[in-house]
């Protein structure tokens, strides 16, 4: 077949995958786009020119070795439920750009850890991008010698050199026309679900010829195997283990995967139907594998390269067309690989490494629309070259003649360092970013050492005798065999890079603790909830919109942020203008933007706008918010107890008084029946004297006027008795009049002449001229008893009594003060007291109602009675009002 | 996680084995492909294509497995949307 016609069929080929791009970016209805379909199609870069031509070279030398690198994505893949669903609903809900932009967003937005992890994926896809360099050069010059002049070492770098130009014009026109919002390129997604389709076909086309045009079918072909070669290869269990899980680690973190799976999933849906026809589709891969492998080896001239035998042993048969649908097969691989993985690598770097390091120079309020837009896609374009001019120059370092399968053991195993802090980031909250960065560095140090070093180390990287004596003669260290472990160098490798890898992390998590802004992204990230999450707590901002529309417009361009600031201001309710700075406004913009730069760099550039980056606090108030209103809440409760023991307390008082209540009617009945007693009882005594014959008359007068004395003590007891409870239960009516004091005075004086004795009584009239309404009759009761109390118990010589009238407030004050000796503090309290006569004989007859009844008129009349303590000797003031 | 009106206790408890069945599956499938590791005959060489054929047989089943629980559990990872 002419050489020239593999060329021109190649790029024919890459020009109609561009048309395919170009219509499918054009199309307005994308409804066949976003299919299950088209998702799990496009997952099928997994399968590269490593699948393609490697794969059975793998098999050649190391028998059904291979099929571990399918089995590992197969188990994720059907296991979706568990882990992928959750890693594309984060990816979704945090709008995550790349695998670096999640493991910077889930460990506090922090910029070190999305360089980290952005160099580890360029290093660790480089070996990669030089095995499809390597695999397109080397199936072209398999084409060069069937025409007749073998490629030698110039021709196939020059060849490699064309080939990686080739993929850079190609990957740029693809890749980096639109800075699509969430990094979406449906074009691209297109065009890789058709080259899926073309690989596939093509490889169960040379599949299908070996078996049945070769082989002369299954049953041949089976037994052909067992007589082979490979049949005597000793699987190692160790590797077989080791690469199967490590495929499963890398098919999630390696940046195209990551691309594909995660960034463009257009649906969460996608992934039930991916869960079973992506492993069948890899099940279709590695099919014919064996087959091919055995038949090669059978049939083609020993010390053919197997990594060539899906296009030699058509070739060798003379199918043309066939080894032309084989050759294509090949080039859809590495192209596909190359250009998502070329897209995916240069966001990283914009993104986590030019961004970041462009910011702090220039402000971000000064700029014109787009021009950081702009200043994107130029760096993406210069990364995509600079990824495929590493891939180039590892492949002239790596000599180029390495087997495929080995090249690409080093890349998965590089990317694998990842996986630690990505598994950990979605299902451990005490992972903290610094446990993330030395988990990653030391992975990524220890990977470097025993596999990638190694690997080009023999063009002079390493210095001479480090691999087999280590560095500096220290035999330890030597990169094949760290620890002294003897035996499979990428076995070892492996072991000792992901277990220093998990234990740093592991230790250094359970030494650091998080930050605010680690905290919240971690539950953001770990908390998987069936429903999608409420926005973020709020955040109290300070900035003006103008600079946030400023802002966004060079990032988003002109009318992509126009729009954003007027939806949301049409949501904020006003209509035209621009919206308020809400926290919700916030997250949204920092989310649209994350979809073009990363979540690290959107937060930044966000917050250097509204608050000069000052944010832990505020957002550690967020935090503390759910603090506060569960310290809120038990605030209330404890109010709610102490509420409860004021009214127990009332209770326990009201009890008390209720008590005493009842102790006083006992002890007031008690009093009565005494006080009735003690008359009834002399007049008892006299009656029965009276009814004897032998008394003379002036004993029976005498007799007779003790019993009518104590009669008239009885009467005057009970109406004491009537008039107090009548007083008490307020049932009496006042008969008020107005009346001049000093008369009312007069009359009580007059109505005690009989009863005062010795006792003087000073007045002085002019001040008693003062008009009252009251109750005369009742007023001159507490007058008369005042009076008459002063001449019983004053136990001065000359017993005096002065009466005293005072105007003031509206009310008239009128004391009544004796000379005696008064009475005694502690009983002062006492004397209003029913029964409270203060000595035990009551000498005047009196049965202590006396001041309580007094008392209860003075409450009726609107007034009051009080002892006054401290005057020369006992002193009483009945206060009134005064008429006006 | 929404369950409709009508569910009963039953379909609730099937609901939930079939996600749990999704969970472990992963589990089960690594197990069996390291099962013919255990196979090694006298002279500790595996016989080549019994090997093949298993392991594809084995891939075949997971991923009918996989399209059972696909069928199942799809509407419900799509009704969070």
């Amino acid at each position: 077949m002419p050489f020239n016609l593999v060329i021109v069929a190649a790029l024919a080929y890459g020009a109609l995958l561009f048309t395919i791009a170009y219509v499918a970016d054009r199309q307005k209805q994308r409804s066949w786009l976003g299919t299950p379909l088209i998702y799990t199609l496009s997952l099928s870069i997994y399968c590269t020119a490593w699948t393609f031509y490697g794969a059975v070279g793998y098999a050649a030398r190391s028998g059904l070795e291979y099929l571990t690198i399918y089995l590992g994505p197969t188990l994720v893949m059907v296991g979706w439920w568990g882990l992928l669903r959750r890693l594309v609903r984060v990816g979704r809900e945090q709008r995550i750009t790349s695998i670096a932009d999640l493991i910077s967003s889930r460990y506090g937005k922090s910029e070190s850890l999305g360089i980290v992890v952005t160099l580890l994926a360029i290093v660790g896809t480089t070996p990669y991008i030089a095995l499809q360099l390597q695999s397109v050069t080397l199936s072209l010059a398999v084409f060069a010698e069937a025409r007749g002049d073998g490629w030698g070492q110039m021709e196939m770098r020059a060849g490699a050199l064309w080939v990686a130009l080739g993929l850079i014009v190609f990957t740029v026109l693809f890749g980096t026309r639109n800075l699509d919002a969430n990094e979406r390129h449906h074009g691209v997604v297109t065009a890789i679900a058709v080259e899926a389709v073309v690989k596939l076909v093509a490889l169960m086309a040379v599949g299908v010829f070996v078996v049945w045009g070769i082989g002369g079918g299954v049953s041949n072909v089976l037994g052909m195997i067992d007589a082979s070669p490979l049949a005597d290869h000793k699987q190692d269990g160790g590797r077989w283990v080791g690469l199967t899980v490590i495929s499963a680690i890398a098919f999630l973190t390696l940046p195209r995967m990551f691309q594909v799976l995660v960034v463009e999933n257009a649906d969460e849906r996608h992934l039930s139907t991916a869960g079973w026809a992506f492993p069948l589709y890899l099940l279709g891969m590695s099919l014919f594998v064996v087959p091919i492998a055995v038949v090669g080896m059978a049939t083609l001239p020993a010390g053919a390269n197997p990594d060539l035998f899906v296009l030699t042993v058509p070739l060798e048969y003379d199918r043309d067309g066939l080894a032309m649908l084989a050759f294509l097969g090949g080039f859809s691989s590495a192209t596909s690989m190359v250009v998502v993985a070329t897209i995916a690598l240069a966001t990283m770097v914009s993104n986590h490494i030019i961004l970041p390091l462009w910011l702090p120079t220039t402000p971000v309020q000064m700029g014109t629309s787009g021009d950081i837009r702009r200043l994107l896609i130029r760096t993406r374009r210069l990364s995509i070259a600079g990824v495929l001019g590493l891939g180039y120059l590892y492949y002239r370092l790596s000599g180029g003649g390495v087997a495929l399968a080995s090249i690409g053991m080093i890349s998965f195993t590089g990317v694998a360092q990842i996986g630690p802090a990505l598994f950990a980031g979605l299902f451990w909250r005490g992972a903290t970013r610094m446990g993330a960065l030395t988990g990653v560095s030391v992975g990524f140090a220890v990977w470097a050492w025993c596999l990638f070093l190694p690997s080009v180390g023999e063009a002079g990287v390493l210095a001479p005798g480090v691999l087999e004596n280590g560095p500096y003669g220290i035999g330890w260290l030597r990169p094949e065999a760290m620890f002294g472990v003897q035996g499979d160098p990428v076995l070892n490798a492996m072991m000792w890079s992901l277990l220093l890898n998990t234990l740093s992390f592991v230790a250094v998590s359970l030494l650091t603790t998080q930050n605010a802004t680690e905290r919240l992204q971690c539950v953001q990230f770990t908390s998987f909830v069936e429903t999608p999450r409420s926005s973020q707590p709020g955040i109290a901002a300070n900035g003006r919109t103008e600079d946030l529309l400023h802002m966004s417009q060079r990032i988003l361009g002109e009318q992509e942020a126009q729009a954003f600031f007027q939806a949301e201001a049409e949501a904020q309710g006003g209509g035209n203008g621009l919206p308020d700075v809400t926290p919700v406004l916030i997250e949204r913009l920092e989310r649209l933007m994350a979809g073009s730069v990363g979540a690290a760099t959107a937060h930044a550039m966000i917050w250097q706008v509204i608050d000069a980056g000052n944010i832990s606090v505020e957002e550690m108030y967020a935090v503390a918010d759910e603090a506060a209103e569960i310290m809120e809440y038990s605030s209330k409760l404890e109010q709610k107890s102490r509420e409860q023991e004021r009214t127990a307390r009332a209770l326990r008082q009201a009890n008390e008084k209720l008590v005493a209540i009842g102790q006083q009617k006992d002890a007031f009945l008690s009093q009565i029946s005494h006080e009735l007693r003690t008359p009834m009882t002399s007049i008892r005594a006299f009656s029965d004297l009276l009814s004897e014959s032998d008394i003379t008359d002036d004993q029976r007068r005498r007799f007779t006027g003790i019993i009518r004395d104590e009669t008239e003590r009885l009467t005057r007891l009970l109406d004491d008795l009537l008039d107090l409870s009548v007083l008490e239960n307020g049932r009496v009516t006042l008969n008020v009049q107005r009346v001049v004091l000093a008369d009312l005075l007069d009359r009580a004086v007059a109505a005690t002449g009989g009863v005062v004795g010795a006792l003087t009584i000073a007045r002085d009239r002019s001040a008693e001229q003062v008009m009252l309404q009251t109750d005369p009759d009742r007023l001159n009761q507490v007058f008369i008893n005042l009076i008459t109390n002063a001449a019983k118990y004053c136990d001065a010589p000359n017993p005096d009594l002065t009466i005293e009238v005072q105007i003031g407030h509206g009310m008239v004050a009128i004391d009544f003060i004796d000379n005696g000796s008064g009475i005694a503090t502690a009983q002062q309290g006492l004397i209003f007291e029913k029964f409270s006569r203060l000595e035990e004989d009551g000498k005047a007859g009196g049965a202590g109602l006396g001041l309580a009844i007094c008392r209860e008129i003075m409450h009726r009349l609107g007034g009051q009675i009080d002892y006054l303590p401290g005057q020369r000797g006992g002193a009483f003031r009945v206060t009134l009002p005064v008429l006006r | 996680m929404k369950q409709a009106q009508d569910d009963t206790p039953t379909t609730t408890d099937r609901k939930r084995a079939r996600r749990d069945a999704a969970r472990i599956l992963p589990g089960v499938g690594m197990v069996l492909v390291c099962l013919p590791l255990l196979w090694r005959t006298g002279d500790g060489a595996w016989r080549m294509s019994s090997v093949l054929i298993y392991v594809l047989v084995l891939w075949i089943v997971l991923i009918a497995a996989a399209l059972l629980i696909s069928r199942t559990l799809g509407h419900d990872a799509g009704e969070n949307q």
